[in-house]
């Protein structure tokens, strides 16, 4: 590494240090098989998002194993008679509606594209004091913008929430700001934050979500945006709702009440009667 | 009419087995961990295996599974969710970023070729050859786009500094 600064060069090693694992050429193998017997519905067999987290849900659970039961029907065979072929046809031209449907349900969404209408309300407000300003630096370098673009396009969502024990009842805020194309960061203040780039095709169409563990003295939280386009929002909890409420496009609720082994996930109804699903991962307790 | 060059599942498996660590360590700085990285690479291979007809010889075959391995890894991180450290803080240190995380958010705020320039580079020890085949650019495009990111994180590293 002679162009770099050794500084830089041994930072980078510790960032992505060589690993320990050893090649296996089996898994590449029984990869190549699999792709081999789902080439007729490639659309549901493609790795998409954590498929585990979402076949945990009970609606998406019942549709995706549909869809592998469906991809028995599709193992190829050596010898197929001339009317089993024309039934497998028809069979999978209807199934490969169902699939495009299924894929677009699993797959990326086109992020923010609905609008935030509180950013443009709400006037803007300064990085606040108890975070750390390169925070504000590497989040704004992020989406491509300079400290002082996204300082401008800052806003407070929320205040008044209860961040836990180790800090004060009620000192916690919301804020976020917008990047461009469909790009968002969005941070708690004394927890953290997250964004959104354009490395990222948004998983979760409209909605930036945060799932805060807490640490010692903190309260697990959930944070998130919501764009314009999204009505009602939901925390599913092992498949129960609980309503939450739309301030300023952002949700945030405590998980203080969250067990380790607790399915949660989010749920969305939006302006034209779609709905999602999104899972999350339990906090973590320390 | 020239012979197309035969590459082999044999000599796939030849390549992923020499090359696994530098494959998993680029994939996984793409993709933005480990796992991720080889769960890349592992798919890349299969699709190696079931394009290996697709190989026409224009480039090494190294290079033509670089190929396949940058866009699964790209692939990877454009369908995962995102985590909180991603952006900074939400880390063990709670808010206050160390050197690493700097790091980190220089090479994120590098184009993207300069980006897998200098994975390639410093994480896969590529020459300067390699990684034109690999980016499908000229030699002298490599060279440039090198010294632009090292320009790039040098000045970062000052203005971190003053």
């Amino acid at each position: 590494m002679t162009d770099i600064d050794p500084h830089i060069a041994a930072a980078l090693s510790r960032l992505h240090p060589a690993t320990r694992s050893q090649p296996d050429w089996d898994e590449v193998r029984q990869r190549v098989r699999a792709a081999r017997r789902t080439a007729t519905g490639a659309a549901t067999a493609r790795r998409t998002p954590s498929p585990s987290e979402l076949l945990s849900h009970p609606r998406v659970s019942r549709r995706a194993t549909a869809a592998r039961s469906r991809h028995r029907l599709f193992l190829p065979r050596a010898r197929r008679s001339p009317r089993v072929m024309l039934v497998g046809i028809a069979v999978a031209l209807t199934l490969a509606g169902g699939a495009g449907a299924i894929a677009r349900y699993l797959g990326s969404s086109p992020g923010f594209t609905a609008g935030f209408s509180a950013f443009d309300r709400l006037p803007a407000a300064t990085w606040p004091p108890s975070m750390d300003r390169v925070g504000l630096e590497h989040s704004a370098a992020y989406l491509g913008l300079t400290p002082a673009q996204a300082e401008k396009r800052l806003r407070v969502l929320q205040t008044g929430l209860t961040l836990g024990p180790g800090h004060t009842q009620g000192q916690g805020a919301l804020y976020a700001f917008l990047g461009d194309n469909g790009t968002a960061c969005v941070f708690l203040t004394g927890q953290g934050g997250t964004c959104l780039n354009e490395h990222y095709s948004p998983r979760f169409p409209g909605v930036l979500p945060m799932v805060l563990p807490g640490y010692p003295g903190e309260t697990p939280a959930l944070a998130a945006i919501v764009a314009d386009n999204v009505s009602t929002v939901r925390l599913l909890v092992n498949g129960t709702a609980r309503p939450l409420s739309i301030v300023n496009n952002s949700v945030y609720t405590s998980l203080k009440d969250i067990a380790s082994d607790d399915t949660i996930a989010l749920e969305a109804d939006y302006a034209d009667g779609a709905s999602h699903v999104f899972p999350l991962a339990s906090p973590s307790r320390s | 009419m020239t012979e197309r060059p035969a590459a082999s599942v044999a000599e796939l498996e030849a390549l992923y087995r020499e090359r696994f660590g530098a494959f998993a360590r680029v994939a996984g700085a793409i993709a933005g961990d480990e796992q991720s990285g080889i769960d890349a690479v592992q798919d890349a291979f299969a699709n190696a295996i079931l394009g290996v007809g697709d190989y026409r010889g224009e480039a090494p075959l190294e290079a033509w599974v670089w190929r396949i391995v940058l866009n699964a890894a790209r692939g990877v991180r454009r369908r995962e969710r995102p985590q909180p450290q991603d952006a900074f803080a939400a880390a063990p240190d709670n808010g206050r970023p160390g050197e690493d995380h700097e790091v980190r958010a220089w090479i994120a705020a590098l184009p993207e070729r300069q980006r897998l320039a200098v994975f390639l580079r410093y994480y896969a020890d590529l020459d300067y050859q390699s990684i034109a085949h690999t980016l499908g650019v000229e030699i002298g495009t490599v060279s440039a786009t090198l010294s632009a990111a090292h320009a790039a994180l040098r000045r970062s590293q000052q203005e971190a500094r003053t």
